[in-house]
């Protein structure tokens, strides 16, 4: 089976790539492969110019990888754990202690650090699992799906580490949590059902998708005769209804296509006033990250993907 | 080396960090023991360890796939062999690695039954020669059973069916000393092949290169295999 075809992208040093796609599309499958597990049936790719078949070690060397599920040696205690990573990584034993003191201190591990790893709770087990990734401190950071199964405050301190990661090192995080993503990282790539779909950063995949201007406002009144009188207004090419029921303020959502650069504001709520109807609010209307990805990996039957 | 040591040194922790080594060496002194005293010592008399070796050479068979079964099929249910193979570590260095470890195990529950030896030097002569190839032995035969054992436990991810697939090859070469009744070049290649002849040597006092070649070259060849089929791993 092919989990993954032809996908291609590049990473700078120092970036924060995030690594999207719906479950299954092959986010995991790319990153074993980038980190030597699962060679590639087809085609290569370079880490820090080595060729992850053919200088696998020398690639190894220069990697920090958190699998999914955090598959760590748990009848261990966190400290002999972190000795033994830092030691098959290759750390001089005399900045042995130095390197897992830092990581320790870095990972909010001090408390639980003579503890054994089974007896550990999911989110100090996710950071172990960091712990164990960032010793060594290697250029390029892989992290597949680190915030999943955390609580609301241990997804933000993770969030705030790996940003914090991102000044030095080079960072490549797998994730279908969307916020995450808009939240930390500098360019994102998208892969469905293992192919690339997107490679960009979010402002220019919202400016590339967007193909019209759009106005969101709130406006109360009969539906059918503001969208036949917004229709009319110069300049306006499109007008949807948000949503199927009047709102708790008695107004109705309306999203107005407008061409790119043009402004409609005034003409609408000009509009809208003279035909009597009450405006409630009014503001510019972009794509989210959202939108972007249900229109990326879900092109052919999503409706409010064609709409737009 | 460094890494081997590295891999070797876990392994070990985690062996005496879990119940393995303390029953493995528990069920070796029990069984030795209990023969060393009622048959050596009680009923026959005799400053000799040969019946005790024998007895060992059939208990090494269990002692080794309880020891080498979930040394890699245990990492790959837990998925702990995916950071495994993505540190900077040579395949062979993980192979080698635990294979070292099961053997230093297996070499403390062996240097444990040297309370034996003592025994009848305290009471009595042996013939200190024989005990020592005997020991030697010892050591070679689980050295190659342990290889196997190792070479088992990559073939699958379930630790027990890596032990049933250890236990049933081992006893299987064992038991092919039955085809030496065939006589003839037959008989003789199914006896030799089932390390019956060397161990009895070896108890016997008698060191021969072509018994140490045999057993060298079934360890070389189980980790060897060990080390390919981790690497095919890497394929599916």
């Amino acid at each position: 089976m092919t989990a993954v075809k032809g996908i291609s992208f590049e990473v700078e040093r120092g970036e924060i790539l995030g690594f999207l796609g719906p479950n299954a599309a092959g986010k995991t499958t790319t990153l074993r492969m980038l980190t030597c597990y699962v060679p590639p049936s087809e085609g290569t790719a370079r880490i820090a110019g080595y060729d992850i078949f053919y200088d696998s070690l020398e690639v190894r060397k220069r990697l920090g990888y958190l699998p999914e599920n955090v598959p760590l040696y748990t009848d261990m205690r966190v400290l002999d754990y972190l000795d033994f990573v830092a030691r098959v990584k290759g750390i001089d034993p005399r900045e042995l202690p130095g390197a897992i003191k830092q990581t320790v201190g870095q990972c909010g591990l001090d408390t639980v650090k003579t503890r054994i790893i089974a007896t550990l709770s999911k989110g100090y087990r996710q950071r172990v699992g960091l712990a164990q990734a960032l010793l060594g401190d290697p250029e390029i950071l892989m992290l597949d799906e680190p915030t999943t199964g955390l609580d609301p405050r241990q997804i933000t301190e993770i969030r705030d580490l790996i940003k914090e990661l991102g000044m030095g090192h080079t960072v490549i995080l797998s994730t279908h949590i969307l916020p995450e993503v808009s939240m930390i990282c500098d360019r994102i790539i998208i892969i469905n059902k293992g192919k690339l779909v997107a490679a960009d950063s979010v402002q220019n995949l919202t400016k590339a998708l967007t193909k019209s201007q759009m106005t969101q406002i709130n406006v109360k009144g009969d539906p059918q005769a503001i969208m036949s009188m917004l229709k009319k207004v110069h300049g306006v090419l499109a007008v949807d209804k948000k949503q199927e029921f009047d709102l708790a303020d008695g107004g109705n959502v309306y999203v107005v296509h407008s061409a790119v650069d043009s402004d409609v504001r005034e003409d609408i709520a000009k509009a809208i006033v003279e035909g009597n109807f009450g405006l409630h609010e009014m503001r510019p209307y972009s794509l989210s990250l959202e939108d972007i990805f249900l229109m990326l990996t879900n092109e052919p039957t999503n409706r409010r993907g064609k709409s737009i | 080396m460094t890494n081997v040591r590295t891999i070797a040194m876990r392994e070990l922790k985690s062996y005496f960090a879990s119940p393995v080594a303390y029953s493995v060496s528990f069920f070796f002194l029990l069984i030795l023991g209990g023969w060393f005293y009622f048959i050596t010592v009680t009923t026959l008399h005799q400053a000799t360890l040969s019946g005790t070796f024998e007895v060992l050479g059939y208990l090494t068979i269990p002692i080794a796939a309880v020891i080498t079964m979930h040394l890699f099929a245990e990492e790959r249910r837990s998925g702990t062999i995916e950071l495994l193979m993505t540190y900077p570590l040579d395949d062979w260095q993980v192979v080698l690695g635990k294979y070292t470890a099961s053997l230093l195990l297996f070499g403390f529950a062996l240097l444990l039954t040297l309370q034996y030896p003592i025994f009848l030097g305290l009471f009595g002569d042996p013939d200190w020669g024989k005990i020592l190839t005997g020991y030697l032995g010892a050591f070679l035969l689980g050295a190659s059973f342990l290889a196997m054992g190792v070479l088992s436990s990559s073939l699958t991810r379930s630790a027990i069916a890596a032990g049933i697939i250890c236990l049933l090859i081992l006893l299987g070469l064992r038991f092919l000393s039955a085809g030496s009744v065939l006589g003839g070049p037959l008989g003789r290649t199914f006896y030799y092949l089932s390390f019956s002849g060397q161990f009895n040597n070896l108890t016997n006092g008698l060191i021969d290169t072509r018994d140490m070649a045999y057993m060298f070259s079934f360890i070389i060849f189980s980790l060897f295999t060990a080390i390919r089929v981790i690497e095919i791993n890497r394929w599916k």
